[in-house]
């Protein structure tokens, strides 16, 4: 399988969804994560999270009522590809460190 | 104190239209209501920050997340969704979209039911062009003036199909170096 480039905000998320989260949750620990750098939006989340749903890396884990704050987990597969995009993450930064690093 | 004030803002010019509502905010005037070009302001001594957000499909599940995550929910008008949320030290700004792609993704929905418009209203143009010259063999008389209204609309969906065509044209060029 090909293995594209994930964005920041896509690789901080399925790395928040080790543990059962919701939409609130994820946004504080991205923000966390990245102490601050990284902000996720509610509708960039939104969309972000339908679409991993789409591609079954993440899926949704609880719906309690129309109120209920829907919470979200990463899957098998989504752990694949978070692993796969990790060794391509290292292999720029090695690159990088052996070019032009101290 | 409540003021209403009357303004027309084109679809393409949702930009300009969230400036507006935020010059408003800051002058103490946060948007409480939305009826197509009636907007309903209150005034307040707190900060906020209005943004817009044209609605994907399950609107009703969009508008829940965005409430959990503090953004308070005016109103729905023409599927543009405005939401508000209050200014603090802790929480400087508000924004729906954080990305390049989100923006992208939200252009192409407006663009997506903009372009319909703007294809439906050229075909209905041709037939109704036709129908004309083969019943009557020409276009004057006031059976023919009833194409004026019909083109002008054409004219104004094509603009504003236009200029978000542009403005979507921007966002990709933007996105060829960074992610």
């Amino acid at each position: 399988m090909k293995h594209d480039a994930l964005t920041e905000g896509v690789y901080y998320i399925l790395l928040s969804l080790q543990q059962p989260l919701h939409g609130y949750g994820i946004m504080q620990n991205v923000s966390d994560l990245s102490n601050g750098r990284v902000t996720l939006a509610a509708g960039t989340l939104y969309g972000a999270l339908n679409t991993l749903i789409k591609k079954e890396w993440i899926v949704q884990i609880s719906d309690e009522g129309p109120k209920g704050k829907k919470e979200y987990m990463i899957t098998a597969e989504g752990k694949d590809v978070l692993k796969k995009e990790l060794i391509r993450l290292t292999e720029l930064v090695e690159n990088g460190n052996k070019i032009i690093g101290g | 104190m409540t003021k209403v004030v009357n303004k027309v803002f084109l679809m393409s010019d949702y930009d300009k239209e969230e400036q507006w509502l935020n010059e408003m905010a800051d002058k103490g005037f946060v948007l409480t209501k939305v009826i197509y070009t009636k907007y309903y302001f209150e005034e307040t001594k707190r900060r906020y920050k209005v943004r817009l957000s044209y609605m994907p499909k399950k609107y009703k599940a969009f508008i829940s997340f965005l409430e959990e995550s503090g953004a308070h929910y005016i109103g729905r008008t023409n599927n543009w969704g405005y939401f508000s949320k209050e200014i603090t030290q802790e929480n400087p700004t508000f924004e729906i979209y954080s990305d390049n792609q989100s923006k992208l993704n939200q252009i192409n929905r407006v663009l997506k039911v903009m372009g319909g418009f703007t294809v439906a209203c050229s075909l209905f143009i041709i037939a109704v062009t036709l129908y004309f010259l083969i019943t009557y063999h020409s276009l004057a008389g006031k059976w023919g003036l009833s194409l004026i209204p019909l083109a002008i609309v054409w004219i104004l969906y094509s603009i504003i199909t236009v200029i978000l065509i542009y403005k979507r044209q921007h966002l990709i060029k933007e996105r060829e170096i960074f992610e």
